[in-house]
């Protein structure tokens, strides 16, 4: 008796462990536009949180007493944007690439809606996705084709077909000098809509997946016919908007309509190290402007800082992210405590350090940008399990602690 | 002093009833080896004894007459013997036991045997007869897993990567062993998630605290993997057929040429298999998103290891003698990286090894044993990615809409084409001195050492220096020596064991950041100690409390980093972990019939070691957290007549960070990806002689084991799901689903052959399981094994 009593005991708590999971809600679209901030909570593995809020946040946000409704999702570092009413992320929730549509039910949580998945095959910058208008976005699957951008509804989720660039990608290959060491062409890296004209960067690969010459080109493709319409060629590669870290955001559009494209390095084995570089394409051009170009390594900043993050634009100012000192080939100083706001003429391409704007580590991925018509920096030191975003206002040339995030690491803010 | 003249008075008093009338003996298992622990008694009288560990007993002052002897162990069947005895006269008596459950599915403190004195050591030693279930076709981590407080996880199929998880210590902090010495010298030969089990004579799990013998710096604990001993004969064969196209053959024979103390050996095994099972993924396919079902296309694996030995034993110079040789080759398919999302189509991996030893064992006196080793190894591994395509879960090539394969560099993960030589040396040196019957010291010392170089054509060169850090040999030593001191109070029932620990590593590893000094020399040296006690109540029943404060050196390359990405931190601190048990053991009844232990476990697991991202380019290893277990562990065993049992496990661990500088927000949540409860049901019956067939025997035997969903990444500790609880739709795409796995066999053995029949059924219900992260384990399949032993 007794044996069978403690069986059964055994047994019982044994298949008493049943789960099970909570419903999900249905998820709704809202009229008005939304902010969400994504925050990394696990440092070693990128996981974190999707928190929504109902206008810009501001103050003190513990990112643990948000949990409720924001949703983890892996890799944070590389984090989404907001488009439309959603959120797109670069992954679904557990990291399988491809790009997941994210909405908020009706109880304000974001619920998965819809996604489309993309090969694990990233070539040269990267794969990436953006959008073009409600209907239409674009988004680079290497896995499907190298030389074409695939087409995909935004609110169905669904592929719609692609961009062939092979015949404009052929005529430039023609031209380079060492083709032969051509191993694959690929579209990525970064992706933006400026006024019916789309564009991304388009990538030579040696066999390393290095960039065979030192250019850059950018494809322009005409939204209405889905058709390119130009390949735009800069004399120094780089790689524009940092493989697909769409947080980095160096990719912006000025209150004109002139686009900057930024980034801090071309081949990683270039024997040049760190450059940050911006180039311009004018409003209404598809060409870059050559006669405009910002570059730490000619000298154009005052300490020789040679490493930024960021580009935000606005009113003829560009805001960044940026080490006090230059970084050498080897990249060892980046993990010193030199990281300080400034802020760039784009005339005089002249630089100045925001004196009040705190001293940081490089760790937050996130670049700066503007939020309610004003730049915003990420600023982490030594303050552990704190992160502050500064904002910064021109006229007066001071600044002021907006948010402090308490319990993680922010990528992102985006609006949708 | 007090328990020496106890001691000796005991000796005086034994003598003098030496003359008496008397019956003595040894009770041996069928193999002849002494059983320790074996109850002796005169059925109808209060005389009884129990067996020393050479099995001996001794019943005194007896009256002439006739008796009826009983003579029982658990986990073997019980023996009457009549005896008639004379006034003065002494009986000697050799009684063999035959095991109830030879081919039970009893794995774990079976009962009394020649490793019952390791089981009730004051160190906790979960010991795993495998050699008694070598009939079936139970792998190795399947064993394991029937154990409380351990968990085995693989990446996939046969010969897949294993964790193994000893009271919430995993990875690293988990080390290896073989007779005692640390594996390294073996490559993958004893990797459990390949060996057979029938290369294994027992399994032994120490969980946390580890006696000197065992020289390394196991933070968590230990498994060693115990050979089948040198003087005596046997042989085993048997091939085992699966599923996936599986196969196993294992060759284990021992020989002592006739009227000579030579003895050759041979231990053998192939294992192969396809892995190519099948399981439905929500992936995208050729542009298309949907949930497929798919299968392993690309995860064969086949590996053989063969080893000669030769020597002699019970010889004036040496009890054991041997001299040894292997080889051993792997070849293996990748078919996945740390996530399923994506397929390998091409990616590979050799080993060959060669490895030559040499064992001496002598009891230079009858107190005093000497246990010396010794090997040389030379390992050559190949590691490739090199294909210049990728590959969709169909087992297809990566295609454009227009049908062409898609040509890609870089490789399918990371480009690679790398080879690397390997000689590893190692040496040990244990003897145990025995002072008294009241006092032992134990002396171990533990020689481990590799010099490295390799070869990548596609490694990319050190940015600094445009060297290739592979290229650049690198060395590394490890000496681990200890000092135990075991001391016996109050006639044995209360036992100590304290040891000290040294920890010495010597390192030179390429450290390319620094341009003047291309190899950084690294010394480290610290000690650890421990203390153990074993109180026993009565002959079944004790109580153990063990605490170690252990320790872990970092690798090389968590000191020096990877010389491209991973940036050097040359004031890493090693690991530590303060590993408490206590445990309470005992036999519920006077029969022996039901059989429970509990044991409670704490670890404080300091200055961890974890890779920690510094920006967008560059990670460094650091000391970063200071995590906790707090758990309890169950078993329960009941004895059914003498042909069936049934056995349960259950455990429970809290693991959770308790101090953390990058993840502060972290603090208290439940550390991920390792189970936290889980339980296992096992049950067995032997059926003698079944439908008048003589000489033979059916075992049916079943396992059950639970485990509780779980999350793989961590969140913060309200978020958690409760135990049995619901999941938030938030984060329940990082949840471990519950899992029930009933796996059941039957053994038909025909002892006149002796040949035994297995068939074993994995996974009978067909349930969703999953191993590390969320990586899909086989729906069902079977597996069947035939085996001859002499």
């Amino acid at each position: 008796m007794k044996k069978t009593v403690i069986l059964l005991m055994l047994v019982a708590f044994t298949f008493s462990c049943e789960t099970t999971f909570e419903s999900g809600g249905v998820g709704v679209e809202r009229d008005t536009s939304t902010f969400a901030i994504y925050v990394t909570t696990n440092r070693q593995d990128g996981t974190g949180f999707l928190v929504p809020f109902d206008g810009l946040p501001t103050g003190e946000i513990d990112v643990s007493q948000s949990f409720d409704n924001g949703i983890l999702l892996s890799d944070t570092r590389r984090s989404g944007t907001g488009f439309d009413g959603a959120v797109y992320h670069p992954t679904n929730p557990l990291g399988a690439p491809g790009i997941q549509r994210l909405l908020l039910d009706a109880d304000g949580r974001f619920v998965e809606d819809g996604f489309i998945g993309i090969g694990n095959l990233s070539l040269g910058g990267g794969q990436i996705f953006g959008f073009a208008n409600s209907t239409k976005g674009y988004y680079t699957d290497h896995s499907l084709s190298q030389t074409a951008v695939q087409i995909f509804n935004p609110k169905t989720m669904q592929r719609l077909g692609e961009v062939d660039c092979s015949q404009a990608i052929n005529a430039i290959r023609e031209n380079i000098e060492n083709a032969d060491r051509i191993e694959s062409t690929s579209i990525g890296g970064f992706m933006i809509e400026r006024d019916g004209k789309f564009f991304t960067q388009l990538f030579f690969n040696d066999e390393n997946d290095f960039q065979v010459d030192d250019k850059t080109y950018v494809i322009v493709i005409d939204v209405a016919t889905d058709t390119v319409e130009n390949i735009t060629v800069w004399d120094d590669h780089l790689k524009i908007g940092y493989f697909s870290f769409i947080n980095v955001n160096y990719v912006n559009i000025d209150e004109k309509g002139d686009l900057y494209l930024g980034s801090f390095i071309g081949n990683f084995t270039d024997p040049e190290g760190p450059n940050f570089r911006v180039l311009r394409i004018r409003q209404g051009q598809t060409e870059f402007d050559r006669t405009w170009d910002l570059n730490g390594k000619r000298g154009d900043f005052p300490n020789g800082e040679n490493f930024a993050l960021g580009g935000a634009v606005r009113n003829g100012k560009m805001y960044v992210k940026m080490m006090g000192i230059p970084i050498d080939p080897t990249f060892a100083a980046l993990g010193e405590k030199e990281y300080y706001g400034y802020v760039i003429d784009l005339d005089s391409r002249n630089a100045t350090r925001i004196e009040d704007i705190p001293v940081g580590y490089w760790r937050s991925i996130h670049g700066p940008a503007i939020y309610g018509g004003k730049p915003y920096f990420v600023v982490e030191n030594d303050d552990a399990g704190k992160a502050f975003y500064y904002s910064y206002d021109a006229d007066s040339g001071t600044s002021q602690l907006e948010i402090t995030i308490i319990g993680g690491q922010p990528q992102n803010i985006v609006e949708f | 002093m007090k328990n020496g003249l106890a001691l000796f008075f005991l000796m005086i008093t034994t003598n003098f009833v030496m003359s008496q009338t008397k019956v003595s003996g040894t009770v041996l298992d069928a193999e002849g080896i002494p059983l320790l622990g074996a109850t002796v008694q005169l059925r109808g009288t209060q005389i009884g004894a129990v067996t020393d560990e050479n099995g001996l007993f001794e019943l005194k002052n007896l009256k002439a007459g006739g008796y009826q002897l009983i003579v029982s162990s658990l986990g073997y069947q019980t023996r009457t013997v009549p005896l008639n005895i004379s006034r003065n006269q002494a009986v000697s008596l050799e009684i063999k036991l035959r095991e109830s459950n030879q081919e039970l599915n009893e794995v774990v403190l079976e009962g009394k045997s020649n490793e019952q004195r390791k089981r009730e050591e004051p160190i906790k030693i979960e010991v795993i007869g495998v050699s008694k279930i070598l009939e079936q076709s139970t792998s190795v981590p399947e064993l394991i897993n029937q154990t409380s407080g351990v968990k085995v996880r693989q990446s996939s199929g046969i010969g897949s990567n294993t964790t193994i998880n000893i009271n919430g210590l995993q990875g690293n902090a988990v080390r290896f062993f073989r007779d005692g010495v640390p594996t390294d010298y073996l490559g993958r030969a004893f990797n459990i998630g390949l060996v057979p089990t029938g290369s294994i004579q027992n399994l032994e799990i120490y969980k946390g605290v580890l006696p000197v013998e065992l020289g390394a710096d196991a933070l968590g604990g230990a498994i060693n993997l115990v050979s089948r001993r040198k003087d005596k004969e046997y042989l085993d064969l048997s091939y085992e057929a699966g599923s996936f196209n599986t196969h196993i053959i294992n060759v284990g024979a021992n020989v002592i040429i006739p009227n000579t103390k030579i003895h050759v050996g041979v231990n053998s095994y192939y294992t192969s298999s396809d892995n190519d099972y099948e399981f439905d993924l929500e992936t995208s396919i050729n542009g298309v998103t949907d949930v497929f079902t798919v299968n392993r296309f690309h995860d064969a694996i086949a590996a053989s290891y063969f080893e000669l030995n030769a020597g002699v034993h019970g010889t004036k110079f040496a009890d054991v003698l041997d001299f040894s040789f292997a080889y051993f080759t792997l070849d293996n398919e990748v078919q996945n990286g740390i996530s399923i999302d994506q397929p390998l189509g091409e990616v590979t991996e050799e080993e060959i090894n060669r490895i030559f030893s040499v064992s001496y064992k002598k009891n230079i006196l009858p107190n005093w044993n000497l246990d010396i080793f010794g090997a040389l190894s030379k390992v050559n591994s190949k590691e490739q990615d090199v294909a210049t395509n990728t590959f969709e879960w169909d087992g297809d090539v990566q295609r454009d809409f227009n049908g062409n394969p898609i040509v890609t560099p870089g490789g399918e993960f990371v480009q690679r084409d790398q080879r690397i030589e390997e000689e590893s040396k190692v040496a040990r040196v244990f003897t145990k001195y025995d002072l008294n019957d009241a006092l032992r010291i134990n002396l171990s010392s533990t020689y481990n050492s590799f010099d490295r170089v390799g070869s990548d054509p596609f490694q990319i060169p050190n940015v600094a220096t445009g060297i290739q850090p592979i290229t650049v040999p690198s060395t590394y030593t490890k000496i681990i020596s200890g000092l135990g001191v075991g001391l016996s109070f109050f006639e044995g029932r209360l036992q100590s064991e304290s040891f000290v620990k040294n920890y010495y590593l010597e390192t030179e590893a390429p450290n390319l950041g620094f341009t003047e000094n291309l190899i950084e020399e690294l010394f480290f040296r610290d000690f650890g100690w421990g203390q153990s006690f074993k109180y026993a109540f009565d002959d079944d029943t004790y109580a153990r409390i063990s605490f170690e404060d252990a320790i872990r050196i970092p690798d090389a390359e968590e000191y020096v980093g990877d010389n491209l990405f991973i940036q050097p931190n040359l004031g890493l601190l090693p690991e530590r972990s303060e590993n408490l048990n206590v445990g309470f053991t005992s036999n519920l009844n006077r029969a022996r019939t039901l059989f429970t232990e509990v044991n409670v476990f704490y670890r404080n697991n300091r200055d961890f070691i974890q890779l920690v991202p510094l920006n967008l380019i560059t990670s460094e290893y650091q000391n970063t957290d200071r995590q906790e277990v707090i758990g309890v562990e169950g078993n329960i065993r009941i004895n059914i007549g003498e042909n069936s049992s049934i056995r349960g496990a259950v455990t429970f661990q809290d693991l959770r960070t308790r101090e953390s500088e990058v993840n502060p927000n972290l603090i208290d949540a439940r550390t991920p990806n390792i189970p936290y409860y889980f339980t296992n049901i096992s049950a067995n019956k032997e059926f003698a002689s079944p439908f008048g067939l003589k000489k033979t025997r059916f075992n049916l035997y079943g396992n059950y084991l639970y485990t509780e969903q779980y999350l793989v990444t961590p969140v913060i500790r309200d978020l958690e799901p409760s135990l049995f609880g619901s999941v938030p739709n938030n984060i329940r795409d990082f949840v471990i689903p519950t899992q029930h796995q009933v796996n059941m066999g039957l053994t038909c053995t025909l002892e006149s052959l002796p040949v035994s029949f297995n068939l074993e059924v994995i996974n009978v219900l067909n349930e969703l399981l999953f191993d590390d992260f969320r990586i899909p384990k086989p729906l069902r399949n079977y597996r069947f094994k035939i085996t001859y032993r002499l």
